[in-house]
């Protein structure tokens, strides 16, 4: 179910009824909540509703193993740990990656005139899968370290089925999220007008300015580089670095938002990106629970930065080219993030040599500043044409046609592309300010006038967007 | 806030939504696919609409559209006719520059009339590519196999439309447009994919899907995409459908591609391409590309082709063009 339909408004009515109805009697409220997850992810395709009970029953069943492990040895911690990991794994590697480990085994064996053994086989990735298979190894992981206990197998299924966060995140970890489903929320104090802020924010976002900037410039130019001018281009790889923020932290606004409007409170995901001033810095604002989740199960699993300077390098490009694979199952992802693993080891790499040199990490002062935000939203932008392309030789004609089409028409630069452009660059740099206070004089208003309001905000988003809604670009990984 | 307070807010802002978003929302279930979904939202959607002429709300509605920026009015499948008309348009059958070479073979689907005519860069070529999303994705991929030095590709497919449904997006009268404003040399289509439902004029007549009165409309609507497609001179390449998935959709595949072999075999400037023949006849998720690479073609949906896919049919069309009509090497990529 996609959150800016019909379909999903119904829904949350129901849902929002029956969450506070119920809220003071705890089994059947989770029951309850367990059921509507599961009815909010079988709308997309009721069979593979299994899956997601699956990966919940592997993720309950390793957690208490690795409990269960801890008085036994060492030795015997890590294998049990490492068996559940693999286990809770294993359907994300085969939904996802099977596909394409079988196809390029099949073409490598070409070219030296074998066959594959391997039969190639289409298979559907399930909604969401990467998110809640993260999440259920963040829970085996964090019972493994100590961190988390293992939780009763409602709760188990509900923190990995919870509808707010099921299908593109953020990424809740288990001690932040099970905590609040033991404890029935506080119907007295729902942060509504935070949630109304990030509910309709979000949809805007989604709705008009994600939707406007894909069909205005980014899906025609990308679609077909070598009909389109060297400046097309350019604004079309822009452009886009506007779409999948606009798009993915739309929807994680929006779920945010939902989650607040049901007691629940949710990790911050995004953080005004493109005002980062290296890459480092990017990753903290980008998908902060992406990268959260690769420092700490993946990065520090590999040795983090304790082996010495340069096994830490070698494991920063690793956990950035695995953090790629995990985004799609292509080349192009794993080329972005080997891009972006590359970027973060010379970033750090020049930090250190400042450092030796007794200087800051970076310049400081306006210009410096500016100087370090517009070269690394330059090389976000460069990984950006490598993420949204559906091939290398996409990726080539984009970069051809930078080179060779700077005398051609440019139709698709029109005012309305600039300024939907230069508004994204700008959500970047506005203050929290004025939301607060927005939020705050909604907060004092009569329920009718805020019902009022609510309503009319709806309409001129709906209105102002296209007709039919496409599905959410994080959707797919 | 108190969530019972919460729920006042949420009812009222959708409430409100609804009934100033009741016309469009009327007018989207009209078109919507004929079931147990279209007729639940006009049953719900009739009274509102009647509540809100009776109050003239309507006109409140109409007019903060307008406000926005957008016709109240418009057709739910979107407005007809490209957006960019070219400067000058010369119809095809007396465009400068000379015929291409006769094919030398003439396979049973090919048809009998003139090559294309040479194109050149004052007078490039207009080829046109209409249908549904199977257009929508075939259209970028036929653009970057022709050069755009000597030919000038319109992307004109959209996405769920389809022969059955002018209420939603009549396909002939954009047809007129596109022909009017573009004057193509070429026309591409490929449609269908969404045509295993009734067929619903505008004024509401309803055809009922898999009828004998259902397959005769149907034809005369194929027939009648060909007739103003070639009006101006210009010829018609009709794509079949691939092979699906689903057996119940490729039996509908097989009998809707000979509907419009038979079409396009009755009109000398159209000529029919037979996916079938270049994809092969079942349904085959990955294939060989021409360079010999196995590439994933089809999506999961088991109609649509990836991008590789596309390219694939796209290069075969390109291929067929330079074979059968002339199309000069000097005009694919």
């Amino acid at each position: 179910m996609l959150f800016p339909t019909i379909d999903f408004a119904i829904f949350f009515c129901i849902v929002f009824l029956g969450h506070w109805l119920l809220n003071a009697f705890r089994r059947p409220w989770k029951l309850f909540m367990i059921a509507a997850s599961y009815v909010f992810y079988a709308w997309w395709d009721p069979r593979l509703v299994w899956l997601l009970a699956l990966v919940s029953l592997l993720a309950q069943l390793g957690a208490l193993a690795v409990a269960r492990a801890r008085g036994r040895g060492e030795r015997a911690r890590r294998i049990t740990m490492a068996v559940a990991v693999v286990a809770t794994l294993l359907p994300l590697v085969w939904f996802k990656y099977y596909g394409f480990f079988s196809l390029n085994f099949a073409n490598w064996l070409h070219l030296v005139g074998a066959a594959s053994p391997l039969p190639l086989l289409q298979i559907t990735l399930p909604v969401g899968i990467s998110f809640y298979s993260f999440m259920a190894v963040s829970y085996v992981v964090d019972v493994f370290r100590g961190v988390q206990e293992p939780a009763a197998w409602i709760d188990a299924f509900l923190y990995l089925s919870f509808f707010p966060h099921l299908v593109a995140g953020p990424i809740v970890r288990a001690g932040k999220l099970i905590p609040q489903i033991e404890q029935p929320r506080n119907p007295r104090r729902v942060d509504a007008s935070r949630a109304a802020y990030l509910v309709l924010g979000g949809l805007f976002k989604k709705v008009v300015l994600s939707s406007f900037l894909s069909t205005a410039i980014v899906d025609p130019v990308f679609a077909n580089p070598a009909g389109h001018s060297a400046l097309e281009v350019l604004f079309a790889v822009y452009g886009y670095a506007i779409v999948i923020y606009a798009d993915f932290s739309g929807y994680t606004d929006i779920a945010i938002g939902i989650a607040l409007a049901l007691g629940f409170e949710f990790p911050q995901n995004f953080d005004r990106p493109y005002a980062a001033r290296s890459l480092q810095d990017f990753w903290q604002r980008w998908h902060i629970t992406l990268s959260q989740w690769l420092r700490d199960y993946l990065y520090v699993p590999l040795g983090g930065n304790r082996r010495g300077e340069s096994r830490s390098y070698v494991n920063i490009f690793l956990t950035m080219a695995i953090g790629g694979l995990w985004h799609g199952a292509a080349w192009t992802f794993v080329i972005w993030g080997m891009l972006h693993g590359v970027g973060q080891v010379v970033g750090h790499r020049r930090r250190t040599v400042r450092a030796a040199r007794g200087l800051a990490p970076m310049d400081e002062g306006r210009w410096p500043r500016a100087r370090q935000r517009f070269w690394t939203f330059q090389f976000v932008c460069l990984g950006w044409l490598f993420f949204r392309a559906d091939s290398m030789a996409n990726v080539g004609a984009m970069l051809g046609r930078l080179v060779t089409g700077w005398t051609m028409p440019s139709p698709l630069l029109t005012p309305l592309v600039l300024l939907a452009i230069a508004f994204g660059l700008a959500m970047q740099f506005a203050p929290h300010r004025p939301a607060e206070v927005l939020q705050a004089a909604f907060s004092r208003i009569a329920p009718a006038t805020q019902g009022a309001l609510v309503g009319l905000s709806l309409f001129a988003i709906t209105t102002l967007g296209p007709q039919g809604v496409a599905p959410f670009i994080y959707f797919r990984f | 806030m108190a969530a019972g307070r919460v729920l006042v807010v949420l009812l009222v802002g959708l409430l409100l939504w609804t009934v100033l978003f009741a016309p469009t929302l009327q007018r989207n279930a009209q078109a919507s696919p004929v079931g147990a979904r279209r007729s639940a939202a006009l049953a719900v959607l009739a009274p509102i609409m009647a509540m809100e002429r009776a109050l003239g709300l309507v006109h409140v509605a109409d007019a903060f559209q307008e406000a926005l920026g957008r016709n109240p009015n418009a057709a739910p499948g979107g407005d007809v006719g490209p957006p960019l008309p070219p400067p000058s348009l010369p119809p095809p059958s007396t465009s400068p520059g000379k015929p291409g070479p006769t094919p030398t073979s003439t396979p049973p689907m090919t048809p009998a009339g003139v090559a294309i005519r040479d194109p050149t860069a004052r007078h490039r070529l207009r080829v046109v590519v209409v249908g549904d999303s199977l257009a929508e994705g075939l259209g970028p991929a036929v653009a970057n196999d022709l050069r755009t030095s000597v030919v000038r590709v319109s992307l004109e497919g959209r996405i769920s439309t389809g022969l059955a449904r002018p209420d939603y997006f009549d396909w002939e009268a954009a047809m007129r447009d596109i022909v009017a404003a573009f004057r193509p040399d070429v026309t591409i289509v490929m449609i269908g994919v969404n045509d295993e439902q009734p067929i619903i004029f505008p004024g509401g007549r309803v055809i009922d899907y898999g009828t004998a009165r259902w397959w005769s409309v149907y034809r005369d609507r194929v027939a009648e995409m060909i007739k103003v497609a070639t009006s101006q001179g210009g010829k018609v390449l009709w794509v079949g459908l691939p092979p699906m998935e689903n057996s119940l959709r490729q039996v509908n595949a097989r009998m809707l591609n000979g509907i419009y072999r038979a079409e396009a075999a009755q009109n000398p400037n159209a000529a029919f391409f037979d996916t079938w023949a270049a994809v092969g006849r079942s349904y085959r998720p990955y294939f060989a590309d021409a360079g010999g690479t196995i590439q994933l073609m089809r999506e999961s949906d088991g109609v649509h082709f990836s991008g590789a896919g596309y390219a694939f049919l796209a290069g075969s069309l390109v291929r067929w063009m330079e074979g059968h009509w002339g199309l000069p090497h000097r005009a694919a990529g």
